[in-house]
């Protein structure tokens, strides 16, 4: 009888039934395409910080130290000192263990060189290089790494074109299309200028070519001054810190934990390990404000999905109570002919049940669509589905109803029959 | 009339106002929250990168014009920089860097207040402790790995030009992955004499358009000074900004689409349950119209003290929401508060004008016989 | 000749919040079989004494005794048991569930008190004249003919006591005299009547009519039908005696 009572409830007042499931479904769609995207978001935000270019440089360790200061070098290098760039390769080579993380490398030469009679500085750099992986080549170098360049005309493309820095584009008169002629020592070579660069650092001062012509013309093939890498790492924390404070004061056991987490620290020490000769420093301005945007973005994501999910409780729930506050007489009638509260409770729960599960099954198939879309709308990539969100909608649904319902139930049932059935 | 029906109305059915009042409330603070939230989350976000120290460097204008010779004497004046810093609220910690001998080895001395310097690079590593003392220095870690000193030990600098020598005494050794870790960072002050390069850390409130915006006011101070964002870190600032608005930006409008439907419920749930008073309304020959305008200002007056109370209670949990997740605390907006009354009493107006229409098509004469 | 009381009220007073004197100390006894018509103006406590009768209301002070069990300290629950094995209820306003065909509405009664039993359920629509329409939804009913299927519903569990609250409020002559058919019947099958009802061609078909005014019983008279039934009884008991 129970379910013949349901049955009839649901098909012969199926309009009124499907405002309820239709609110159940909206509701979850948006929870479980806000869920689905804070799975997501840690990986994907953790991708975004891509933009911020290289946290970790290397150099060889043997390099003296020069005094430079807001792209001034105030006194030399004695001996130039160099990193084989044949070994930079190895960073995204099967056997290293980070080599995932590595999302782009960027060797750079330097060299100081003279065109049109001044002094310049001459910056060797890839554009565009493809790098052997296990799986798909890389395709890295500048434009990769430093995502703040803006330049102003077009890239190189080709290994006798170059970009000039916006500084030393205004000293020497130079524009996109013009040819220059450099020379370094006695080497000579004509580059012809292809784009303006603007990086608001000591680039901008120089003259940013390929980095094979640069290493022809200081005579150091296969020689690089040092590397900027772009790794995806981990926010540091009190492990990180301790160990940077004291490798030693950590234990063997805490020692693998720090050596198998990308912390910034750790990523740079094991680079540095690979990559003979070399120093792998974090360059810690980035790497600091990667990790405090990642938090932060963290908590307002968390922050997002449980205000929703907040917000949509309540509204399913005023759309029930209002489905539920509706049918008070018939709860009273019940109660006249001899159900007890509880026979009531039951029945409406029962129901309740029904609409909440079926508006948890279609969330179900909705909103890690809704969450697929709001990914590739966001982060411009694609998510995977999450089974375990497509699982945990019915009872979302199912527990979303009941909390709509219960309280509004239980108030109807216990209210004065007498009244409702004389129609007050 | 009217106000006297509405408030009679509103008192009697005490309990289904509360439950309204409840529903529109919560949906009012949560708009308030959310709009409180997101409406600047890109400069909150901003501002707490702030406390990660400067994002910008002011050096004496031209300086990019190539090696050779710097001018170590500038021509900028400094007393111009920091009043024109000040007026756009940046903070600005001044440097001068001079060249001395440090075990045969030229290498860059800085000096610098200790407290500004802590304030402009709080993402440096240290061990030790920073130089406060006139006899203390900190040394980047690069530098000290190059001319094995240490945390304790002296370090003596000759300055050639001069003919002098400093010891100063290291209490810090540090990371920080730039061309700061070849120098060594002290506290006394500069000899009038001594051959200098001064430039400056700035930490300027928002974004690229700012420091663009305080250069534009250097220039036009004749300051003889550039600042130079520094656009790797502004450069992903911006990029992460963006998304974040994006995303705060459609779960708003899904929160608010949520609400609505919410708020539309409880008011529409209302309405009908009192469509036989309605029906008596207008048996007793009240026209539609102002049997409308009844539903109607009911609904406007619940919403307006939803409004109210939903958006103080909203800007009190957002404020402890922004310190929790941002670590800063949020200005008060006008914009909360507008969305807090959209979505209470646009709303409640609106579902409260639907239950209207669904009453009054329902026919005065079978409500009034009952079933 | 049984004299039990099927009802037994015995000082009841009930006081609205608001301080409304609904009923001001109500004692009344029913006897087992008897039909007795409640009367009386507007707000004259009728409705709410049948409220307190049938346990959908509470009374302030005072005691009820239905079919000899005391109802003092029953819980809406203990109520609702009390109900589905002894008490039928007749609304004015019929109060079927909407979505459940006639004799579904009658198989919930059953399903509460044991078991549904559509033959049996069929049979209580054939009683009322309803066969015919016992698959049709209350909307495909007429007034008259939803006021049966709620009477329907009432008798299906065989209730001792019968309550009715303005059984005929809603409904034209003919159905009038259709629902005053079945109620004499339930009367000649001795079970117990309560109606209330304004319509003094309904309260005078009863034995009784006790007369409400500002919660107070103002009148407790025998109607003509009741001093019939009286010296029948009278009668029949004299007949038994000299027949011993």
């Amino acid at each position: 009888m129970l379910s013949r009572i349901l049955l009839d409830s649901l098909t012969r007042r199926l309009s009124r039934k499907a405002l309820s499931v239709v609110a159940v479904w909206i509701g979850l769609t948006l929870v479980l395409a806000l869920l689905s995207l804070s799975v997501d978001v840690g990986d994907k935000m953790n991708l975004e910080l891509r933009s911020f270019g290289a946290n970790i440089t290397v150099e060889p360790l043997a390099s003296a130290i020069p005094v430079d200061v807001g792209g001034h070098r105030l006194a030399a290098e004695a001996v130039p000192s160099y990193l084989d760039e044949a070994e930079l390769l190895k960073l995204k080579a099967i056997t290293f263990f980070w080599r995932n993380n590595i999302l782009g490398v960027a060797p750079r030469i330097r060299a100081a060189g003279q065109a049109k009679g001044q002094d310049v500085d001459l910056v060797g750099v890839w554009f565009d290089q493809p790098v052997a992986t296990g799986s798909e080549p890389l395709v890295t170098g500048a434009r990769q790494v430093y995502t703040h360049w803006a330049v102003q005309g077009a890239w190189p493309t080709r290994a006798e074109e170059c970009l000039v820095g916006s500084a030393a584009a205004r000293r020497l008169a130079l524009a996109p299309g013009d040819t220059l002629a450099l020379a370094v020592g006695r080497e000579q070579l004509t580059l012809k200028v292809t784009g303006i660069l603007t990086s608001g650092d000591k680039d901008d001062g120089s003259i940013i070519a390929p980095l094979s012509a640069v290493q022809g013309l200081v005579h150091a093939p296969g020689k690089v001054s040092s590397a900027d890498v772009s790794a995806l790492t981990t926010p540091d924390n009190k492990l990180a810190e301790k160990y940077r404070q004291d490798p030693k004061a950590l234990t063997p056991d805490e020692y693998d934990r720090w050596y198998c987490t990308p912390y910034p620290g750790a990523v740079a020490k094991q680079v540095q390990e690979l990559i003979p000769g070399s120093a792998a420093r974090v360059v810690r301005r980035v790497s600091e404000t990667q990790g405090m945007v990642f938090s932060r973005t963290k908590g307002l994501i968390v922050l997002l999905a449980a205000l929703t999910f907040v917000v949509c409780s309540l509204s399913v729930t005023g759309i029930l109570t209002a489905a539920v506050l509706e049918r008070r007489p018939e709860m009273a009638l019940l109660q006249a002919i001899g159900a007890r509260r509880a026979d009531v409770l039951v029945l409406f729960l029962a129901e309740m049940a029904i609409l909440g599960i079926a508006g948890g099954v279609l969330a179900a198939l909705t909103g890690p669509l809704l969450g697929r879309w709001l990914v590739s709308l966001v982060f411009g990539s694609t998510a995977e589905l999450h089974l375990a969100v497509v699982l945990v909608a019915p009872f979302l649904g199912l527990g979303l109803a009941w909390a709509g319902g219960l309280w509004p139930v239980w108030q109807a049932v216990n209210q004065d029959a007498a009244q409702v059935l004389h129609g007050n | 009339m009217l106000a006297h029906m509405i408030r009679h109305s509103l008192v009697k059915s005490a309990r289904v106002t509360a439950w309204s009042l409840a529903t529109l409330t919560a949906s009012a603070a949560l708009a308030t929250i959310f709009f409180a939230v997101s409406i600047d989350v890109g400069e909150t976000m901003t501002r707490s990168l702030r406390s990660l120290g400067a994002n910008a460097v002011a050096h004496a204008g031209q300086r990019h014009d190539g090696p050779g010779a710097p001018a170590t004497t500038t021509t900028a004046d400094w007393e111009r920089v920091r009043e024109l810093a000040k007026a756009r609220r940046a903070d600005l910690v001044e440097l001068q860097l001079r060249v001395a001998m440090l075990q045969g080895a030229p290498t860059a001395i800085v000096t610098a207040d200790s407290a500004g310097l802590a304030r402009m690079t709080p993402y440096w590593a240290m061990n030790g402790v920073r130089a406060v003392a006139e006899d203390e220095c900190a040394m980047g870690r690069k530098l000290a790995q190059a001319t094995g000193a240490s945390i304790g030990k002296s370090v003596e600098v000759h300055f050639e030009g001069a003919a002098r020598s400093e010891r100063y005494r290291v209490t810090g050794i540090f990371d920080s992955g730039d061309e700061d870790e070849g120098r060594i960072f002290v506290t006394r002050a500069v000899r009038p004499g001594d051959a200098r390069f001064s430039y400056a850390l700035v930490s300027v409130p928002g974004g690229e358009p700012d420091i663009d915006a305080l250069n534009a006011s250097l220039a036009a101070g004749a300051a003889g000074v550039e600042l130079t964002p520094l656009r790797q870190v502004l450069h992903g600032e911006q990029a992460v900004v963006g998304k974040i608005n994006l995303l705060t930006g459609i779960t708003l409008l899904a929160v608010l689409l949520l609400s609505s439907v919410g708020v539309t419920a409880a008011v529409l749930s209302r309405v009908i349950e009192r469509r036989k008073e309605l029906a008596l309304l207008q048996a007793i020959g009240a026209r539609r119209r102002s049997v409308v305008a009844f539903l109607l200002s009911e609904g406007a007056s619940v919403g307006i003290a939803a409004a109210l109370v939903g958006y103080a209670v909203g800007t009190g949990l957002s404020q402890v929401i922004v310190r929790q997740v941002f670590g800063v605390s949020v200005t008060p907006h006008v914009a909360p508060f507008l969305a807090a009354t959209v979505v209470s009493v646009v709303i409640a107006t609106l579902a409260a004008g639907i239950g209207a229409r669904r009453a009054l098509r329902m026919g005065t004469a079978v409500l009034l016989k009952g079933e | 000749m049984v004299t039990t009381q099927a009802i037994s009220v015995q000082a009841v007073s009930k006081i609205y919040p608001g301080g409304v004197h609904a009923l001001a100390d109500v004692s009344l006894e029913v006897r087992q079989g008897e039909w007795i018509a409640i009367m009386g103006p507007s707000g004259s406590g009728k409705t709410t004494l049948l409220s307190i009768l049938n346990g959908l209301d509470k009374p302030t002070s005072g005691q009820i005794h239905v079919l000899g069990t005391d109802t003092h300290g029953f819980g809406p629950d203990d109520w609702a048991v009390f109900r589905r094995e002894n008490i039928g209820l007749v609304f004015q306003q019929f109060h079927l569930i909407p979505y459940l065909t006639a004799v579904e509405n009658v198989m919930l009664a059953q399903y509460y008190h044991s078991m549904p039993v559509r033959e049996q359920a069929l049979a209580a629509l054939e009683r009322v004249q309803l066969a015919g329409r016992a698959h049709h939804l209350p909307s495909q009913l007429s007034g008259g003919e939803q006021q049966r299927v709620c009477i329907a519903r009432a008798l299906i569990n065989d209730p001792k006591v019968v309550l009715a609250d303005e059984p005929t409020g809603n409904l034209d002559e003919e159905n009038e005299a259709r629902v005053l058919d079945v109620f004499r019947s339930l009367h000649a099958e001795g079970k117990t009547l309560v109606v209330v009802t304004h319509d003094p061609e309904i309260g005078c078909a009863g034995e009784r009519i006790v007369a409400l005014s500002h919660g107070k019983v103002s009148k407790d008279t025998r109607t003509a039908e009741g001093e019939r039934l009286l010296s029948a009884r009278a009668v029949t008991g004299e007949v038994r005696e000299h027949l011993r």
